[in-house]
């Protein structure tokens, strides 16, 4: 047991911990209110016409309504998302464990990787139509090229950041380079790995809703925002929003979450 | 006062050899770049001694420890650990190496770290509860027992300074090598670790390179100070330590202490003149 | 100086010398070095795109020889315009909306970093929708705002600014935060203000951290005025020559992948600016790590 566990389970301590968790969950709370009320006031006072800015009273009580077809529309998007995350992060971690070792691999590999970031990638959606198809090929395609780049640097970036104290003691073992790589290089990797990957995981999300918004399905986020833009349907393409944000934040949080439990041991993560 | 110990004085002028440096130069980066580390440096290391290496920082001291753990190569002459080229010596694990810096993996608890060289190596003849028993003790003799599930940051620096010693002496090199491990710490914890240390030598038949910058401690411990020139390092001169052993705080209030550490203090003032 | 100092100072000042030279010599080996990479790369690239047309056997419709589209560049289109001129046109609009949505984005990310980092409770009430905001998807605000606001390029910039608002914010928060207690000890004891504390630490040691931000927020503030562009309304902007040569891709395929490279050159091109402003600014910096 450590010792901040040993501290927090104390009773004279609850009262901290309790606001500890108050200072993380009030502000925003507080913040989420007064906007929501300022945007209903907004509305009001200005007369504001429904299809330009619906009220939030009208978006949460559609947002209910259509919740079960929303769901089921935000999953098909995290589907697409996710794998082309899957394929974009297996292909960049793959390169950059590939060429780590070997400078001048990593620094080719590292120039394209530099452009495919600046590379605005939805130009390239109605490309990889053409050549994926327009269903969930072709978006998967997208994400992954939108994500591969990013996790290739910062896993790139983390396998070479093993102290090199630590290497030579791994060396003077007789270590082979694949125990090496496990005990020493990913370990070392994993907290980039992670700031990669909370940056990925937004990234896949919105990529996806855009080259969904391309063309293909309606039954995904990006298909449904963009039927019922046309139709200027306000209220509904809101929904659909408040669907995207809200998986975009729990997706984030869900990584941040393993993130903190994963790296428990590394220095930055103890204590608030 | 116990009179010096003879069997001990054996080992250090006959018999095997533990390490043997033979006209070794190293140079760093080559054409116009090159800097010569150390050159034409002889010097033989008896079995179960216990040899420091002092010099003004930038000497090649640290140079010297790396070429005997292969962990670099030299430009010319030759370099022998246990009879062995450094290569051999490094995959037979022949040696510990210990790091000013602790170097552990902050991901490891206390006793993962220590039980790290076992994982790799995968002793043989050796069964999981002897190894298990291994670490225990290891990390009793240095004081840290309560701490196995600790993770290093949870440690002061002197305790992961010990966790390293410990996993330095887990799978029992015959030699130990250490490049200014105390020079981190607290001259108490220091202190504490240096007398810690010099039992362990004494309990156990390992071979010590030690590489220090304090006097008073390359003195204390070892049977032999080398003093090395200001780079190109090289050796200045050789000062056999004759004092008794066991080395207790009684020995470091001797007169033949102070007369010794005043030698090396000269030699090494010598040393530092000549390298400017 | 006494005259007896003379020959070891001369010979320090000829090391120096020498250690400059060298040091000369060395980044010029590297920067060749980094031409000949660069030269590789594209001749990879360009390699890579004629070995997959000839080993997939893909048809003109799915992937033309890159001399076709170099082809395509020279040619005059339907309005008479030779084809690489009227793609720059379009160019310079999209790079006038990212570029005025950056700056707006740069001067907004900028304080509302510093407000999160310096006050912990606008920062801990602001931060979960700086992160929830940012997967807001803007395809889906663009079409509203272009209503709201016109389809000038004012409507592009704000969406491009909105874009790249996000990443800027979020390292200026990080960057101006993340100094060490130490440091903010040490700057005490001199008795620093609170404003000398800021722009004596906080900010020089925050700049590496925004530079990286700033990097991502070029590149999303292209993407943003291309999305801007999509919307129906719009009559110029490389967004809209990308989905125009969409529809008329069986016929003329050259021009999507024109278009595209056009779009890909202007991200190169926003992001290089950064990198190089940063090259200037960061010289005394240490490099820059990522986590
Ligand atoms: N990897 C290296 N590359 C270039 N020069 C080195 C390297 N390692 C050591 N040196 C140089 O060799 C000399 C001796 O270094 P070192 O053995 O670390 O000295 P000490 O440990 O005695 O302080 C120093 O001048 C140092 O600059
Ligand atoms: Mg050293």
């Amino acid at each position: 047991m450590t010792t901040t566990d040993q501290a927090l389970e104390t009773s004279a301590e609850q009262p901290r911990l309790w606001g500890r968790h108050a200072g993380v969950v009030v502000p925003p709370f507080l913040v989420f209110v007064a906007a929501i009320g300022l945007w209903e006031l907004i509305v009001e006072a200005f007369d504001i016409q429904r299809f330009l800015l619906p009220r939030p009273s009208e978006i949460a009580s559609l947002f209910v309504e259509d919740f079960g077809r929303l769901i089921q529309q935000g999953r098909n998007t995290l589907g697409v998302a996710g794998r082309g995350l899957l394929l974009g992060g297996g292909i960049g971690i793959g390169l950059a464990a590939i060429t780590f070792r070997t400078r001048w691999m990593a620094e080719g590999i590292g120039i394209y990787a530099a452009v495919l970031k600046a590379v605005p990638v939805i130009s390239l959606a109605p490309l990889t139509v053409v050549w994926f198809g327009i269903e969930a090929g072709s978006k998967i395609a997208t994400v992954s090229i939108a994500t591969a780049p990013i996790l290739f640097t910062y896993t790139l970036v983390g396998l070479r950041s093993a102290d090199a104290n630590a290497q030579e003691l791994m060396r003077s073992y007789a270590a082979g380079h694949f125990r090496t790589f496990w005990n020493l290089h990913v370990p070392y990797a994993l907290p980039f790995f992670f700031s990669g990957l909370k940056i990925a995981v937004t990234i896949a999300m919105i990529v996806a809703i855009i080259s969904e918004y391309f063309g293909g399905s309606f039954e995904n986020l990006g298909g449904y925002i963009r039927n019922e833009a046309n139709n200027v349907h306000t209220v509904e393409v809101w929904t659909a929003i408040v669907m995207a944000c809200l998986l975009g934040i729990s997706q984030y949080m869900i990584v941040a979450g393993i993130d903190r439990y994963v790296l428990r041991w590394h220095p930055s993560k103890r204590g608030g | 006062m116990t009179t010096p110990d003879t069997s001990r004085e054996a080992a250090a002028s006959g018999a095997q050899t533990a390490i043997a440096f033979q006209g070794v130069r190293k140079e760093f980066g080559n054409g116009a770049n090159a800097t010569l580390a150390i050159e034409s440096v002889d010097l033989d290391i008896a079995e179960r001694e216990f040899v420091s290496l002092i010099g003004p920082s930038g000497c090649g001291k640290s140079t010297l420890l790396r070429l005997a753990a292969d962990l670099i190569e030299p430009s010319g002459g030759s370099v022998l650990v246990n009879s062995k080229t450094p290569r051999q010596a490094r995959l037979d694990r022949d040696y510990g190496f210990i790091f000013q810096a602790p170097t552990l993996f902050d991901w490891r608890t206390v006793w993962k770290n220590v039980a790290l060289p076992l994982e790799i190596m995968k002793i043989s003849g050796m069964s999981r509860e002897k190894k298990e028993e291994e670490i225990e003790r290891l990390l009793s003799m240095v004081g840290l027992d309560g701490f196995e599930s600790h993770h290093p940051y949870q440690l002061s620096g002197g305790m992961q300074q010990r966790v390293s010693l410990a996993r330095a002496l887990v799978f029992r090199p015959s030699i130990l090598l250490m490049d200014e491990p105390f020079g981190a710490l607290d001259e108490i914890t220091r202190d504490r670790m240096n007398l810690e240390l010099h039992r362990i030598w004494e309990e156990t038949n390992t071979t010590i390179l030690f590489v220090t910058h304090s006097i008073p401690e390359a003195v204390l411990l070892s049977g032999r100070v080398v003093v090395m020139t200001a780079r190109p390092g090289r050796v200045q001169e050789i000062i056999p330590i004759d004092l008794p052993y066991p080395r207790t705080t009684e020995v470091e209030e001797s007169t033949r202490y102070y007369e010794l550490v005043t030698q090396v203090r000269e030699s090494l003032g010598t040393a530092m003149a000549g390298g400017l | 100086m006494s005259a007896s100092a003379g020959p070891e100072v001369a010979a320090q000042f000829s090391a120096r010398e020498r250690w400059l030279t060298e040091e000369r010599a060395e980044r010029l080996r590297s920067t060749s070095a980094r031409i000949t990479l660069i030269v590789i790369l594209v001749a990879l690239f360009l390699g890579g795109w004629e070995f997959l047309k000839w080993a997939t056997d893909a048809p003109r419709t799915t992937l033309p020889h890159f001399h076709e589209v170099v082809d395509y560049l020279f040619s005059i289109n339907s309005q008479g315009d030779v084809v690489w001129l009227a793609i720059g046109r379009n160019l310079r609009l999209t790079f006038i909306e990212a570029l005025s949505g950056l700056s707006v984005a740069i001067v907004a990310g900028f304080a509302a970093g510093t407000l999160m980092a310096l006050s912990r409770w606008t920062g801990r009430g602001i931060m979960p929708f700086v992160i929830g905001a940012q997967t807001v998807p803007i395809v889906a605000i663009a079409p509203a705002l272009v209503i709201w606001l016109g389809t000038g390029w004012e409507t592009k910039a704000l969406i491009a600014g909105f874009l790249a608002f996000f990443p800027i914010a979020v390292t200026s928060a990080r960057g101006i935060g993340d100094v060490s207690q130490d440091s903010l000890d040490l700057m005490a004891s001199y008795g620093a203000s609170r404003t000398e504390v800021f722009f004596k630490l906080r900010l020089p040691s925050a700049l590496p951290y925004i530079f990286t931000g700033l990097e991502v927020a070029a590149a999303f503030s292209v993407i943003g005025a291309i999305v801007a562009e999509l919307p129906v309304g719009s009559q110029e902007g490389i967004g809209v020559v990308i989905l125009t040569s969409q529809q008329y891709f069986s016929l003329q395929p050259e021009s999507l992948f024109a278009a595209i490279g056009g779009a890909c050159l202007l991200g190169g091109a926003m992001v290089g600016m950064v990198r190089i402003i940063q090259i200037v600014v960061l010289r005394g910096h240490r490099a820059q790590e990522l986590s």
